[in-house]
């Protein structure tokens, strides 16, 4: 998509909102009298930008969620650097300074709004507490800001129960707004939502970027979400990335064995379905054991005993294209001499 | 009106309990209420369709439509305070009206049923495999050896490794894929001529759904099961269904062959599901 290309090369230049440094969060976790190690997020690094939509792509327990927190520091990270605007996280007295600039919105609005609290007050709070807004401006901001995400007054006076589960991740998504963030976590915003829905507030979102400028995380396992609105993509597996690139190069030629079986897998809604390629033995485990070398090595059917030995680094795929298997990038980069060696005796004829 | 748009004419009268050339199961005109002091709320409209023997039959529809309740009432295991009429015909007899004897005698050895979420069905305090026993005991009418024999070679079916390891554990051991496996094993212990799957893949990851649902697939190919499996996900449908029954605020929509469905639905509704289920192939995204 050329579209996608020109938009990455855009977003190329302006300086990151966000950007995360190996950053590693550890949970100590006892079983059986034993301490046990989870590295929950392992050497994770990233560059959001302006305007841009990052999609953190992978199972459950691969370390999304711990991410967006440590980012947030709800969670404290063991170690590596996050910078706001330029400026590391970790310097900021006060958190309200960094929820001006970075908002998150959760996966299941039912959790994360109020239940006691009525729509106008949800939106009223972070307008007064963040930026000591007035209150007659106040009153004029929480209608703009429902009127952005589609929603009519008449809901204003409504308790979060007495809205549909669309409705209700609109609110969550003007709240997120209200402090006009220059970036905003999204952490599978469109879970809880029905297929016809979820359209919807993936176009909401895209819309709102357009005209606003923000910047996304977004964090999802729905791939079909994620070629919908995201630039470039970050595959995680056990609190690792595993691979890495614009949302073309990832999606459409995957690389890593653990995002083509993700691919895979997803189901078709056609008569007859596919046929799945490529198979990985058993489930995530998660991040439970701390393995030497790939932690895809236990379940891949490309594993050699070599990938068992040590880390494997990210290898280039061409163009921004990053990948973390060394089996696939020797495969690859033979098919590669091989094309290249026919072109040439085809010359030499 | 039935709002129902199949094109396959539907036999006329009921075929005789034995006859198995009808449908397994036929739904006709089932309505259902939730009475209330406040007044009643109908949640199902004459809701009709059949399953055909063999094969896999899906009940789709977005959140709320009906299709839980409908099976749940098929299976008798009605939510308190829900009225319903119609008929409800298994193997051409009638089940509606039948006494909770009657039920229970047909979820034992005719039908069974595997719900969402397969870790809260099963007992924390008992191991897996001691939960299993008693029902491949009381359904199988064999001892306790033999009862072990056989839940050992039915969870090594539904390919769960080292099964006997695996009895020995509670279900928080089992992973969310493991305990649908295991429920799965449960169903099949009761030799059932009918599968009711509700959801069984939500809330799994997408590469553990794909290998539960290609089970689903290989038992209902292999062992000739009949089963109805109740999804929001047309993909799901796309990859493992035969007939999709289509229903939304309670009623049936839409009936069709599954190669037809996925060629042409006949249904606006039908068809707005359909794109919604490949948001991806959107015009223009992302800019
Ligand atoms: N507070 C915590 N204490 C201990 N372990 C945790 C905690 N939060 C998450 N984990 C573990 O960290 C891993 C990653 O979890 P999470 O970040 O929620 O993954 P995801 O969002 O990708 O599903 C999982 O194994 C999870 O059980
Ligand atoms: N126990 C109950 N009491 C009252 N209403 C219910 C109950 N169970 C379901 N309903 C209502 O009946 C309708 C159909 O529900 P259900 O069959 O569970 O839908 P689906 O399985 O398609 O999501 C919904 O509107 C739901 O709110
Ligand atoms: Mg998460
Ligand atoms: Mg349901």
């Amino acid at each position: 998509m050329s579209t996608t290309a020109e938009t990455t090369r855009d977003h190329a230049e302006a300086e990151p909102v966000l950007t995360v440094a190996d950053l590693r969060t550890d949970f100590t976790l006892r079983s059986r009298g034993r301490r046990h190690t989870l590295h929950a997020v392992d050497e994770v690094s990233l560059t959001l930008r302006p305007g841009e939509t990052l999609a953190i792509v992978g199972e459950s327990g691969s370390g999304k969620s711990t991410l967006a927190r440590s980012i947030l520091r709800l969670v404290p990270p063991t170690s590596g650097e996050v910078t706001l605007g330029g400026r590391p996280v970790a310097d900021r007295r006060d958190r309200r300074e960094v929820y001006r600039e970075l908002q998150m919105v959760f996966q299941d609005p039912r959790g994360s709004l109020d239940p006691r609290q009525r729509v106008r007050s949800i939106l009223d709070e972070p307008l007064r507490l963040h930026l000591k807004m007035p209150a007659a401006d106040r009153d004029r901001r929480i209608k703009e800001l429902l009127a952005s995400v589609e929603l009519p007054e008449t809901v204003l006076d409504r308790l979060p129960a007495a809205l549909s589960g669309g409705q209700r991740q609109r609110i969550g998504i003007a709240r997120a707004l209200a402090v006009q963030p220059k970036a905003v976590i999204l952490d599978e915003p469109t879970a809880s939502l029905d297929a016809s829905t979820r359209g919807v507030v993936l176009d909401l979102l895209a819309r709102l970027q357009r005209e606003q400028g923000i910047a996304y995380l977004l964090i999802s396992h729905d791939l079909q979400a994620v070629r919908r609105i995201a630039h470039r993509v970050q595959v995680m597996y056990a609190g690792r990335v595993v691979e890495s690139g614009t949302t073309d190069e990832v999606l459409t030629n995957p690389a890593h064995p653990y995002t083509r079986a993700l691919l895979d897998a997803a189901p078709v809604a056609q008569h007859g379905g596919h046929t799945r390629t490529i198979r990985l033995t058993g489930e995530n485990p998660g991040p439970f054991e701390v393995l030497p070398g790939c932690a895809l090595a236990p379940r891949c059917p490309l594993a050699e005993e070599s990938c068992t030995a040590g880390r494997p680094p990210q290898l280039p795929f061409g163009g921004t294209h990053e990948a973390a298997c060394p089996v696939i990038h020797r495969q690859v980069s033979a098919d590669l001499a091989d094309a290249r060696r026919d072109k040439e005796d085809h010359h030499d004829q | 009106m039935t709002g129902k748009t199949t094109s396959a004419p539907r036999t006329g009268a009921a075929p005789a309990p034995g006859d198995d050339t009808g449908p397994l199961l036929s739904v006709t005109g089932l309505s259902g209420a939730f009475h209330t002091a406040h007044g009643s709320t109908q949640v199902l409209h004459d809701v009709t369709f059949d399953v055909p023997r063999g094969g896999i039959t899906a009940v789709v529809g977005e959140t709320g439509s009906g299709k839980s309740l409908s099976v749940l009432t098929v299976m008798g295991l009605m939510p308190p305070g829900l009225a319903v009429q119609g008929s409800v015909r298994f193997d051409g007899r009638e089940l509606i009206g039948l006494g909770e004897d009657g039920y229970r005698e047909l979820r034992g050895n005719q039908i069974a049923m595997v719900f969402q979420d397969a870790r809260s069905s099963l007992n924390p305090v008992l191991t897996v495999g001691r939960q299993l026993a008693a029902v491949a005991r009381l359904h199988r009418g064999v001892g306790r050896k033999e009862a072990e024999e056989l839940v050992a070679d039915t969870l090594a079916r539904v390919r769960i490794p080292d099964p006997r390891r695996r009895m020995a554990q509670y279900p928080h051991q089992f992973s969310g894929g493991m305990a649908q496996r295991a429920m799965i094993a449960m169903a099949l212990l009761c030799r059932p001529r009918l599968m009711l799957l509700d959801e069984p893949t939500t809330g799994l990851d997408v590469t553990t759904q794909a290998d539960v649902m290609e089970l689903v697939v290989e038992l209902a190919r292999q062992d000739g099961l009949t089963a109805c499996l109740v999804t929001h996900d047309l993909g799901v449908v796309g990859e493992t269904c035969d007939r999709v029954i289509v229903m939304r605020h309670g009623r049936v929509v839409e009936e069709a062959a599954a190669e037809a469905f996925f060629r042409a639905p006949e249904s606006a509704y039908a068809r707005t599901l359909l794109a919604a289920n490949r948001i991806d192939e959107a015009p223009g995204s992302p800019t």
